[in-house]
């Protein structure tokens, strides 16, 4: 007997499971209340995706930035392999880092943000020494891509894409 | 001659038969030409001799001549020869009537007596067993399982079920789905301001499908 209560708690906690949302953190509140505060948590925010990726002159490329592949054809790129892959969730004035190989960082920054594009402010970093430091408008939703730094006989390549 | 002939026959020889079944097994064998006269006007006549008779006439039925395969190398009619030899008519069926009073040799029964069981034991088709139970294919334990250990049994399969959906939802959207990456254009970004280090080289590309590239060497490998 002790058995089946154990199944039906089982099979009732897998149910439960299934029917919320899965990731979400307040699974057992009511689904207006789950999207009102996640509208909340990203209401005037841009989420900036960030990915790392090495650009080699052979090589296959990474599926997941096969539309990558035909903007550095004629930089002598042809291999690309997405090393990382992160997003930082800003709200105007707020920053973010994320680490590149080679002991590099970029430090981002949502300046501002209109309909139509997120000014965001690019500093990339080499140990404590800057190297650059630009203000760039990516217009919504669009991927707008850094590249050059020479990492292990070919490039990074770090598009930014700024959602919202 | 119909089907019935041998069932009736049968029984009588395994002794399962009434006397009315000998009656009219009796009737039949005398109305059928096929057996011989003397077999006719005899046989299953005593009720005590009915099981030897039925036997004889099984087999006779079984050698009946249109059944036979036909002979590689011509007929060879023993009998008649014997009967010719003998000077007696050929005619007489002889090899029938020896067949009559040897009888049948009951294999079944003999073989029954050896190994010590009833000679009564119908072989027949077993009852077939309760529909779960009788499927070979699988689920035999259901057989002799309760109704609540079967159950049980499916909702444990139902959670596994459920289970292995949620496994299968977590590797949607996962880390290897391809993004799409959309590239904004030469006119649409604006550079306002742009400050780099010595030995830093940057330029403003354009890539092959349009897309504008911020180029950045620093030098560093």
């Amino acid at each position: 007997m002790a058995t089946c209560r154990r199944l039906l708690a089982i099979f009732t906690l897998l149910l439960a499971m299934v029917v919320s949302p899965l990731s979400s953190p307040a699974w057992a509140d009511p689904p207006q209340q789950v999207v009102a505060k996640s509208t909340q948590a990203t209401a005037g925010k841009v989420r900036l995706e960030i990915l790392v990726v090495h650009g080699t002159p052979t090589g296959t490329v990474d599926p997941r930035v096969r539309d990558l592949a035909p903007q550095f054809a004629g930089m002598n790129l042809r291999g690309f392999k997405v090393l990382d892959s992160q997003s930082l969730l800003l709200g105007d004035g707020q920053s973010g880092s994320v680490s590149l190989a080679g002991g590099r960082k970029l430090e981002l920054q949502l300046v501002s943000r209109t309909a139509q594009a997120a000014k965001v402010r690019i500093q990339l970093m080499s140990g404590a020494q800057k190297k650059l430091d630009t203000t760039v408008s990516i217009p919504r939703n669009r991927a707008f891509p850094v590249a050059g730094p020479p990492y292990e006989g070919g490039r990074l390549i770090v598009p930014i894409t700024a959602r919202y | 001659m119909s089907d019935a002939l041998p069932t009736l026959l049968a029984r009588i020889r395994d002794g399962i038969a009434t006397d009315a079944d000998r009656v009219r097994a009796r009737g039949m064998v005398e109305a059928d030409s096929s057996f011989p006269e003397d077999v006719r006007a005899v046989a299953l006549t005593l009720p005590d001799e009915a099981s030897e008779d039925a036997g004889a006439l099984l087999a006779l039925l079984d050698l009946d001549p249109l059944d036979l395969e036909p002979p590689l190398f011509g007929e060879s009619d023993v009998a008649d020869d014997v009967m010719a030899a003998l000077g007696l008519d050929p005619a007489l069926p002889l090899a029938d009537a020896v067949a009559f009073e040897a009888g049948s040799v009951d294999v079944a029964g003999r073989v029954m007596s050896e190994i010590g069981a009833a000679r009564s034991i119908p072989v027949t088709v077993p009852t077939p067993l309760p529909m779960v139970a009788n499927d070979a294919r699988g689920f035999r334990w259901a057989a002799v399982a309760n109704v609540t250990t079967i159950r049980w049994a499916a909702v444990a399969l139902a959670a596994a079920a459920l289970f292995a959906l949620i496994l299968g939802r977590g590797e949607i959207g996962g880390g290897e789905e391809a993004e799409h990456l959309v590239f904004a254009q030469a006119g649409d970004v604006v550079v306002e301001d742009l400050s780099y280090a010595e030995g830093v080289q940057v330029a403003q590309l354009e890539g092959a499908d349009g897309a504008v590239i911020l180029w950045v060497d620093d030098g560093d490998v």
